[in-house]
């Protein structure tokens, strides 16, 4: 992580935020989002922005909505809070959103997770399934569409 | 100042490429300048597994954002549509889907067909061996036997449908309509040292394998070969003439921003139905105030870009629609023809698209809140990547001299030349087109057994087919160049790109804007010793 752009204590805060925002799932085998932290190098100068201003107002719907720092949250309060940030600045989190997903869906895990067979650098290319030509047989017998203009 | 040569070509794209090649087989020094650079395969988005991320900035379709030093700014806000290209060696062929089917034998014939627009001076038989000739050089696959069409020899067999295509095919099949696998300027077999379609999907990112046919690994590479000279980062600002009228060259800026002359005994113009108006309305002169050969007032004019709509549809199946090339998979051509009981005239093709990759589909699931964040995410999200099929409705727009190029009196580019600004609405004939393709496509996708589907149109950035603005035509009072691209009012001036073309059919424009510039091209060829020069 770049540290330089985040205390010790806002990572932490942003594991929280970004686990919450899409949480990992035993069911699709997917992490959650906050492994686009582990990869700093990858991290875009917009997401370290965005996530700086997140962080802060999320901190400050902390304490005025619930009047405890974040940290000493439990997870219904942390998410409420989510919520409210959400509602209260739409924008900002719209894009924060979109700059998570940017990052996640780009992760080599989870592409590998999600399937999307073969990865860049794209050492192998994808089997697409031939067609039954029959499957023309009408199309074809129903004879020519165009117009003749002779 | 360089010596003169016998050609100049301005603009290496698509149409600029194929005159080069034609041309490239005499003995004649030819020299194409290309403000855009030679593209590297290797650095393409599609090599980097962050792919998608490309399109939002030096890969998005729109140089206004791109704004990289080979691109110029184009003013399209009076436009509900956005002007897309890429300025480059291969020009927008390199972000090209590669679809590539031909114009209809009625495309040619709209007045005398349908009582609108003009008819064009030349007919499908004229342009059928040029489009066969292209076919060949381009590599194209597909189906033959295809009744939308005359017969078309076809070399390359049809690219994979997939499931996705399948589906499509059965829907069109409980229909009744018309469907066809599509024509494809994507190669499925080796040919010329280009390795074939292994079905990765980003196209429209440029195509690291060489399978897609963007004309920097098709007419370029020969061209090059056979001894024309490219001069890359070579922006024109005019064209010169003499006091007889004749074109003599262009003055253009190079790498380091130098302006330099070039002398020509013929200059042939290939820079799209945008960059040609705003050359010819850039170049005024005592003979030509109004622009070169413009004497009839159309240059500009007439412009037309396809409005395009989009159907989605989302299916319960797994489909696998993230993978193959993008917008090659299978046509309708069922609304193509004129029936006046639709309530417009002309028509419009059905072209089935991919769906997008896990970034899109998840971005653009927020943002139409059918995928949330939280616990419900995943199962949202995989409801969606690989299960849906995209619709593009490519109408065919009419020409009205309301939409139109003209030159920006403020905005420039970075060498000084004012850049064109573009002036656009859809007609009430396009409107209702494009409704009823929107209906029709939702009709197909519910046929296929999409459980939701969604349409709009017009798509903003989708600005791509560029024609129209300096029509072809037999009458000097109401087109810019004749039958063979030649210009009315400059002898040895010729263009050979979309902006000639007289209407704009149904389709996408490449396989036949490439046609014409080797129909155009050949006659240069044959009838070159009588062409009056300086």
């Amino acid at each position: 992580m770049k540290e330089e752009r985040f205390s010790s204590e806002q990572l932490q805060i942003l594991y929280d935020i970004l686990g919450l925002i899409i949480p990992s799932s035993d069911e699709y085998l997917k992490p959650s989002a906050s492994i686009i932290l582990e990869d700093s190098a990858s991290l875009a100068e917009e997401f370290i922005l965005l996530a700086n201003s997140a962080l802060h107002k999320i901190q400050e719907l902390s304490i005025l909505s619930l009047n405890n720092d974040w940290g000493k949250l439990e997870n219904e309060e942390k998410i409420g809070v989510i919520n409210l940030f959400q509602k209260k600045e739409n924008r900002l989190f719209t894009n924060f959103c979109l700059c998570i997903i940017n990052a996640y869906y780009t992760n080599a895990l989870v592409l590998k997770a999600i399937n999307t067979k073969s990865i860049p650098p794209f050492p192998e290319g994808n089997q697409l399934k031939e067609f039954d030509y029959l499957m023309l047989e009408n199309v074809f017998l129903k004879g020519e569409i165009y117009r003749k203009t002779e | 100042m360089t010596p003169e040569v016998d050609v100049l070509i301005i603009g290496a794209g698509a149409s600029g490429a194929a005159a080069a090649w034609n041309l490239s087989n005499l003995n004649l020094k030819i020299v194409c300048l290309e403000q855009g650079e030679h593209t590297n395969p290797a650095n393409y988005p599609s090599t980097k597994i962050g792919w998608e991320l490309f399109k939002n900035n030096e890969y998005h379709v729109s140089p206004n954002v791109r704004k990289l030093k080979s691109d110029y700014p184009i003013n399209d806000s009076s436009s509900p549509i956005s002007i897309a290209n890429y300025n480059a060696v291969g020009g927008s062929t390199i972000l090209y889907s590669g679809h590539f089917p031909r114009f209809h034998p009625s495309d040619f014939k709209v007045k005398s067909l349908d009582g609108v627009a003009d008819d064009w001076p030349l007919d499908y038989n004229e342009l059928e061996p040029f489009y066969d000739l292209n076919d060949k050089m381009t590599g194209v696959s597909g189906l033959s036997g295809d009744p939308a069409y005359p017969p078309i020899e076809i070399y390359q067999q049809a690219i994979p449908l997939g499931k996705l295509g399948e589906t499509m095919g059965n829907g069109f099949n409980k229909l009744g309509w018309h469907w066809w696998p599509s024509y494809s300027a994507i190669i499925t077999r080796e040919i010329q040292g280009r390795g074939k379609c292994i079905n990765l999907g980003p196209c429209n990112m440029g195509c690291p394998q060489g399978a897609k046919s963007s004309v920097d690994v098709t007419y370029w590479p020969i061209a090059l070969k056979n001894g024309v000279e490219l001069r890359t980062q070579s922006r024109v600002r005019e064209i010169t003439v003499n006091d007889k009228g004749l074109a003599t060259g262009a003055i253009y800026y190079n790498a380091k921003g130098e302006e330099c002359i070039q002398k020509a005994k013929i200059v042939i113009i290939a820079c799209n139905g945008v960059g040609t108006p705003r050359l010819l309305l850039n170049s005024k002169s005592k003979l030509f105030p109004n622009g070169l050969a413009n004497r009839s007032g159309l240059v500009g004019q007439n412009l037309m870009l396809h409005p395009l709509g989009y159907v989605e549809g989302t299916f319960d199946e797994m489909l696998d629609s993230n993978i193959g090339p993008h917008g090659c998979c299978i046509q309708s051509q069922e609304f193509y023809e004129t029936n006046a009981e639709r309530g417009f005239v002309r028509g419009y093709t059905m072209q089935i698209l991919r769906g997008p990759g896990p970034v899109e589909t998840a971005t653009s699931g927020l943002l139409r809140k059918e995928i949330q964040i939280g616990q419900q995410h995943h199962e949202q999200f995989d409801s969606k990547l690989g299960r849906t099929i995209g619709m593009g409705i490519i109408v065919e727009d009419l020409p009205e001299t309301h939409n139109n190029v003209t030159l920006d009196p403020e905005l420039t580019d970075t060498n000084g030349i004012p850049a064109p600004k573009v002036n656009y609405t859809l007609s009430d004939n396009s409107k209702k087109m494009l409704a009823h393709g929107l209906s029709k496509g939702v009709e197909v996708m519910e046929a296929a057994g999409a459980k939701k589907t969604l349409k709009f149109g017009p798509v903003k950035n989708t600005g791509w087919h560029l024609m129209g603005t300096a029509k072809m035509g037999n009458d000097p009072n109401n087109s810019v160049v004749n039958k063979w691209g030649n210009s009315h009012d400059v002898s040895n001036l010729f263009i050979v790109d979309s902006s000639i073309f007289v209407t704009s059919g149904g389709v996408n424009p490449a396989s036949t804007l490439q046609a014409l510039s080797l129909y155009i091209t050949n006659h240069i060829i044959k009838n070159r010793n009588n062409l009056v020069v300086p």
